[in-house]
């Protein structure tokens, strides 16, 4: 798996995540179970990024061990 | 009467307790080096590094600051806030192995001993090292502030600048007995208490305001403009870069035993973030409420005040005050080691110590003494902090990708974005809303391609 991979799930995906949507979420009206939008999806990001660096570290990991053999 | 005297003896015991922390961290430490005081000789593993480096995050400002932003300022207050903490984590996950590699190969200390070794320009190494002492001037004000509403709330009959004093000792004595290893020991007893505090305040909530009613004051929040948006997205930007080339979190990063501690820390750093929607129920809580606060950063404590028992509000009052000590140790040992290594050159090893406990000193007493006088002027500094801070930024990782770029183009590019963005900053010339931090970034960014441009073929100098 070439090392860009990692880098697009680690660091472009997180960013486009939070900044893609913020603008439209945080200034609609649309609400999720009640509570407005922008502040649901904020907090589904956390885990949400600690989840594509976890899958970044694992293709780095792949691609380490590809290298090696 | 009695309940506060109640949440005064946890709070002490607490109180105490850190520091009888700071002193088992001296064991076996006794007679540290200045490797030792300021990197912990690079010997910490995962679980210490991490409690550093999240200090940053649940500072006192953050605690107490995050529930009062979002009462106030709304949806783009917590999508700021949020968003530039949380992105710094992926940024730091690619970017903060390569500067714990780039300081081992430069034995660095501080974040300025890189620039030393990799760029031939003692201007340039005076130029980063003052930078970062004036940008984090503000933060023991900040910090001592803080301690003294949050102290105040006990009515002790002492004066602010007597509690102000004794935050400056427990301090000092903290990193005299072991340096950056009283502050890593410590935050473990605070991010403990701060859990707690954060969870029993959340518990107490809920039990207090039907969800209903929390849901109908999060509609109420304040929603973003068009306006908004644009400066929101272009500072989440600079300060989530920003955050990750700090000249104290870089001197974190040096403590760590291996690069892969430091990387495996930034994937659970997020999650560690959980508690930010729990702080919020504060703020909805005092708004469903009309909750009456005695501050407009009070909240937190306002509505531990109106719903925990004593012993609870000793806890969280605790919690508050060690966030605010251990990030106030933090920025002492950096600026102490900043001005012992960088500014005053070749001193011996054993004197940097000392003249690092000397700068110490006078930044607390400066602390204390801006937190009685200065406080409109504090908040301005504050603002510049990520304007400033973001420049070090194109430099970083020149030294990390070990990219050939003459020292000239990157200390030019460095000062044109600090004067770019701070003159933007306080000129008023419209920016369409964009952070000048953000066009400054770009000014700086765009000369060190140019050196890299023009100076391809030259290597760059290693020690």
């Amino acid at each position: 798996m070439p090392a860009y991979s990692g880098f697009a799930v680690g660091l472009v995906l997180p960013f486009l995540a939070v900044l893609g949507p913020l603008p439209w979420l945080s200034s609609g009206t649309l609400v999720i179970g009640g509570i407005p939008a922008a502040l649901v999806w904020l907090f589904a990001c956390l885990p949400l990024t600690s989840l594509c660096m976890a899958v970044a570290w694992k293709l780095e990991k792949r691609d380490r061990q590809d290298r090696d053999d | 009467m009695t309940e506060m005297r109640v949440a005064s003896t946890v709070f002490i015991a607490i109180i105490v307790l850190s520091f009888v922390v700071a002193l088992v961290s001296r064991r076996n430490h006794a007679h540290q080096n200045s490797r030792d005081f300021f990197a912990a000789s690079g010997q910490f593993g995962g679980v210490l590094v991490f409690l550093l480096a999240v200090g940053e995050t649940y500072s006192i400002g953050s605690i107490m600051g995050f529930p009062a932003g979002a009462l106030h300022d709304g949806i783009p207050f917590v999508g700021w806030f949020l968003g530039y903490i949380l992105l710094a984590y992926p940024v730091g996950y690619f970017l903060n192995p390569l500067i714990w590699k780039a300081g081992r190969r430069a034995e660095a200390l501080t974040f300025a001993d890189l620039f030393r070794t990799c760029f031939p320009s003692r201007f340039l190494e005076i130029a980063v090292t003052l930078s970062a002492i004036f940008f984090m001037l503000p933060f023991g004000e900040l910090q001592m502030a803080g301690l003294i509403a949050t102290i105040g709330e006990f009515h002790w009959p002492f004066s602010p600048v007597v509690i102000a004093g004794g935050c400056a000792v427990l301090t000092f004595s903290w990193l005299a007995l072991s340096g950056v290893r009283a502050p890593a020991f410590v935050s473990a007893i605070k991010d403990s208490i701060v859990i707690l505090a954060v969870v029993f305040i959340s518990i107490a909530v809920l039990r207090h305001e039907s969800w209903h009613g929390l849901v109908q004051a999060s509609r109420s929040m304040k929603p973003a403009t068009a306006g908004d948006n644009v400066h929101t997205i272009t500072t989440i930007i600079i300060q989530a870069l920003g955050f990750c080339v700090a000249p104290q979190s870089i001197a974190f990063l040096f403590t760590a035993r291996s690069s892969g501690i430091v990387r495996r820390n930034q994937i659970l750093m997020p999650l560690y973030m959980l508690m930010f929607p729990l702080l919020l129920l504060c703020t909805l809580y005092a708004s469903a409420t009309g909750l009456p606060l005695s501050g407009k950063n009070t909240v937190f404590i306002d509505v531990a005040l109106a719903l925990l028992p004593s012993w609870g509000l000793g806890l969280v009052m605790a919690a508050c005050a060690l966030s605010g000590l251990v990030i106030l140790a933090g920025i002492c040992l950096c600026i102490g080691s900043l001005v012992s290594r960088n500014l005053v050159h070749g001193l011996p090893d054993s004197r940097q110590k000392t003249c690092a406990k000397l700068v110490i000193t006078l930044y607390l007493v400066f602390s204390v003494y801006t937190a009685m006088h200065f406080s409109v002027l504090m908040p301005v500094l504050t603002t510049v902090y990520y304007l400033g801070i973001v420049q070090f930024f194109p430099a970083v990782l020149c030294v990390c990708l070990e990219l050939r770029v003459p020292s000239g183009f990157v200390t030019a590019g460095f000062l044109a974005g600090e004067a770019m963005s701070v003159g933007l900053a306080f000129s008023g010339v419209p920016v369409g809303n964009v952070n000048p931090g953000f066009i400054g970034l770009v000014l700086n960014a765009g000369m060190v391609a140019l050196g890299l441009a023009a100076n391809a073929s030259r290597p760059v100098p290693r020690r």
